[in-house]
């Protein structure tokens, strides 16, 4: 087929995309937004932005408005103010810069009766104030979507009210202390740098009292989480981080008030408020990292309809529109074209449907599928309406279990991270072991610095940067996983993953695309293979059906045997006359029924799928089709190879078949025909040989071998989510992004060696240096705070 | 140098204000977007639009 010659290059104005020659626009939707963009006078938009916009596409997916009108959806989702203006939070799709939230804020307030309409960027989320009779949301989000964006309501839920104020009570006591800090660090500046006897006692005890002031709500308030944590740790008899740090900061501030209040010995309020202030520092760049994740989570929850078109009564056509939470499993539900699937159901009724699940696979391409199939909820229907009867509702969907396993998965804590808990807990006991010989040594010497000394020690030591070294790294990890399409499913994933010798590709599935292709001709009667192939091209040419197409699409049309009459038998086959014969193709019962004959043995491959082709005397031919390689797998695995992993494949299908997959991706380790039992063997095999196993599978009939190896991936793809016994979930279906997962392992186990040997080796140095006496508590305070900052560094290597 | 013992407190109550203005401005959510704002202050509309136009 010619590839399309494309004369000048030009890329659409409103979303980048390549659009045709001559053409502003890539496709008609883009037009259409840019235009009702620049009607309202906001072309300032494309001056501002600094992404393109997301591709309209085809217009209006997703449940239609006027769902979003009813009493079910506003109660919930619309508050009411004493003066009548109504208020509801959206989550936004499609925002992609900061320019999108103006453009959106602008349409928005150009909309009739719209008070207020604040955009959040970064959280994608807007809060939107109007003014109307009926507390009807379509209007807004119609608003919302004449601009290319897709909006929906958003129960700002406790999680995200909490979210908040978490984050506002750090971000106050972040305030408190840096404030702190920079003050009392002037008040103490000027006696590090005045000679003997320049600053006058009046003056010093000013300076100290002014300190003194200004640290106490910087102990009192900012440091509260310490003292609490350090409590807490204490009372469950633990000895976590928080006890030297929390020890640290009471020992030093209440020393250097009791010089302050007896007018003799140094002050360090400097170091106290920087020391805190560092710490919190540290906290919020940790929270702002979670609540980032959190979003991706809220924006998964989103993809739900809330509200359901349920037939009303078992036959029939009427229907009611009921909330989502109403639905039960047993209903049966109207599906539109272009709505998303309330649930988890199956296809019922006649016919085929068609279903994108972009959110799933990331893959917009929609798929197939036949009455009775498992349908997954968060899809969207591409084809005609359907009937869905509901099987899964709520907690029990596809979709919500994804979000659960990311949940567990970062509340889990993974082996690595739990020996480094226990270790810091040896650590810290052996830091206020050692402060406290610190203090009673110095006693003996020098006793004016003994407090400092202990001091010095307790801050310096940086069991932070022993603690974080590990989870920061897996944070971290998680995130740039989720953006592969990779979903760490169980804590330890990333660990084993980055160990492992031998990747196991479970199926041939894994490996094609599930799309058919010519891969054997088996001729039966006298004529030549390229005859049958082309007679047999001219019928498949007629239908529309997969296999058919893959047939056609084998031989080059060829007017001379062109069809002349046809007749379509789905489900079985086509008949059509050919240069005065009557032939069949297709079922090999349907082709026999035309001349009687037994069904002949052939060589085909019993794996691949076989179509038939017979005229009123006899066979002609029979044609075997398999499966289209993915593209991409070749690369991937080569990847794969190169990293030092040893390829193999365990295919159920045949030998010939298998052979061949292997073969074209050069994997030298296959084995066709495997049973279950002879899979776990295989890998039991490699184990003993001392091999690390990764297994990748569909996740659910081959959970026993993923039992067996030492990690194993699910492609997820269409599998029934909550039943997946997988360590990791390929969303995508892609091998690319699998070996891209491996690798991003091994960087993270890369990373936290580093880590962990950073925070002993820094800690190897500092402690005696400290216990000699020649850090001061200030150095202290910025050395710890740097080796956990260090370390944290390192870990936000792995977000690339 | 007497100066510094009015000077002194001072800069304490002084930081003391400015902490109280940035508690509130926390409180008021004006942290919640950091990146939203910066452009909207450059590109908010002071023209009249067209329809304010004089005919």
């Amino acid at each position: 087929m010619p590839s399309p010659v494309r004369l000048a290059e030009s890329r659409c104005k409103h979303c980048d995309l390549p659009a045709p020659a001559g053409s502003l626009f890539c496709c008609a939707g883009c037009e259409a937004i840019s235009r009702s963009i620049e009607g309202l006078g906001l072309a300032d938009y494309y001056r501002l932005r600094t992404e393109p916009a997301a591709t309209a596409g085809a217009p209006a997916q997703g449940a239609a408005l006027e769902a979003f009108d009813t009493p079910e959806v506003t109660s919930r989702f619309v508050r009411v103010d004493a003066d009548g203006t109504f208020e509801a939070d959206l989550l936004v799709e499609g925002m992609r810069c900061a320019a999108c939230a103006w453009l959106l804020e602008h349409v928005l307030q150009r909309s009739p009766g719209v008070e207020q309409a604040s955009f959040n960027y970064s959280s994608r989320r807007a809060l939107v104030r109007w003014k109307a009779q009926v507390p009807a949301l379509s209007p807004v989000l119609a608003a919302i979507r004449s601009v290319g964006y897709a909006a929906w309501p958003y129960e700002a839920g406790r999680i995200a009210l909490v979210e908040q104020r978490e984050s506002r009570r750090l971000l106050r006591r972040l305030w408190v202390a840096g404030l702190g800090m920079m003050q009392v660090m002037m008040y103490a500046f000027p006696a590090y740098i005045a000679g003997e006897g320049e600053i006058t006692a009046d003056i010093g005890a000013l300076m100290s009292w002014s300190g003194l002031v200004l640290t106490l709500p910087v102990v009192a308030y900012s440091a509260g989480p310490f003292f609490v944590g350090a409590w807490r740790e204490l009372r469950l008899g633990r000895l976590g981080m928080d006890v030297p740090v929390a020890l640290g900061i009471a020992v030093a501030f209440a020393a250097s008030a009791w010089a302050t209040v007896a007018g003799t010995g140094a002050v360090y309020f400097d170091s106290i408020t920087m020391f805190v202030f560092l710490l919190l520092g540290g906290r919020w760049l940790e929270l702002m990292a979670r609540q980032k994740a959190g979003i991706a989570l809220h924006h998964l929850a989103r993809l739900q309809p809330r509200m359901a078109d349920r037939l009303r009564f078992a036959d029939g056509d009427a229907t009611e529109s009921v909330p989502v939470t109403q639905l039960v499993p047993g209903d049966r539900v109207l599906v539109r074209s272009g709505e998303t699937l309330p649930c988890d159901g199956e296809l019922q009724g006649e016919g085929m449907a068609l279903v994108s699940q972009a959110w799933l696979s990331g893959e917009s391409r929609p798929i197939e599928r036949r009455p009775g199939d498992a349908l997954l909820g968060g899809s969207v229907n591409a084809g005609r309406a359907f009937v869905l009867r509901v099987r899964r509702v709520g907690a029990h969907t596809a979709l919500s279990s994804i979000q659960a396993m990311m949940e567990r998965a970062l509340d889990g804590r993974p082996r690595w991270a739990e020996a480094a808990q226990r270790a810091s807990g040896w650590f810290v006991g052996a830091v206020l072991v050692s402060a406290a010989a610190a203090a009673v040594y110095w006693m003996q010497v020098d006793p004016s610095r003994a407090v400092w000394i202990a001091v010095s020690l307790l801050v310096v030591t940086c069991p932070c940067a022993l603690a974080l070294a590990t989870p920061a790294a897996l944070t971290v990890a998680s995130g740039t996983l989720a953006r592969l399409n990779v979903v760490v499913a169980r804590a330890g994933a990333i660990e084993r993953l980055a160990g492992v010798t031998d990747i196991v590709f479970d199926k041939t599935g894994t490996l094609t695309q599930g799309r058919p292709r010519l891969v054997e001709t088996h001729v039966l009667g006298g004529e030549g293979e390229a005859r049958c192939l082309a007679l047999a091209a001219a019928l498949a040419r007629i239908s529309s059906h997969p296999l058919d197409r893959a047939l056609a699409a084998a031989v080059e049309p060829d007017d001379a045997v062109a069809a002349t009459w046809h007749r379509n038998h789905p489900g079985d086959g086509v008949e059509a006359w050919v240069r005065q014969r009557r032939l069949r193709l297709g079922r090999a019962a349907f082709v026999a029924a035309l001349h009687g004959e037994p069904v002949p043995a052939t060589t085909i491959d019993p794996s691949l799928t076989r179509v038939w082709l017979g005229d009123e005397h006899g066979w002609i031919a029979a044609f075997g089709l398999g499966d289209t390689l993915r593209p991409e797998a070749g690369a991937a695995i080569e990847r794969l190879r190169a990293g030092g992993l040893m390829v193999h494949l365990l295919s159920g299908d045949g030998v010939a078949m298998t052979g061949e997959v292997a073969r074209h991706f050069g994997i030298d380790r296959f084995e066709g025909e495997a049973t279950p039992a002879g899979k776990i063997e295989y890998v039991r095999a490699l184990q003993e040989e001392g091999a690390r196993v990764a297994m990748v599978g569909d996740g659910i009939n081959d959970a026993p071998v993923l039992g067996q190896a030492d990690v194993s991936i699910a492609m997820g793809g269409g599998a029934d989510l909550a039943q997946l016994r997988a360590d990791a979930v390929l969303l995508s279906d892609s091998t690319a992004d699998l070996a891209a997962a491996v690798a991003v392992a091994r960087r993270t186990r890369r990373v936290i060696r580093q880590n962990l040997a950073w925070a002993l080796g820094y800690n190897a140095i500092v402690i005696p240096l400290a216990f000699a006496g020649w850090v001061t508590p200030l150095v202290a305070g910025i050395a710890m705070a740097s080796s956990s900052l260090l370390v944290v560094a390192n870990a936000l290597r792995l977000r690339r | 140098m007497d100066i510094l013992f009015l000077l002194i407190p001072m800069s304490v109550v002084l930081a003391i204000g400015i902490g109280a203005a940035f508690w509130m401005a926390v409180d008021g959510g004006q942290f919640e977007d950091l990146d939203g704002p910066a452009l909207r202050v450059v590109t908010d509309d002071d023209r009249p639009t067209q329809n304010e136009d004089p005919p």
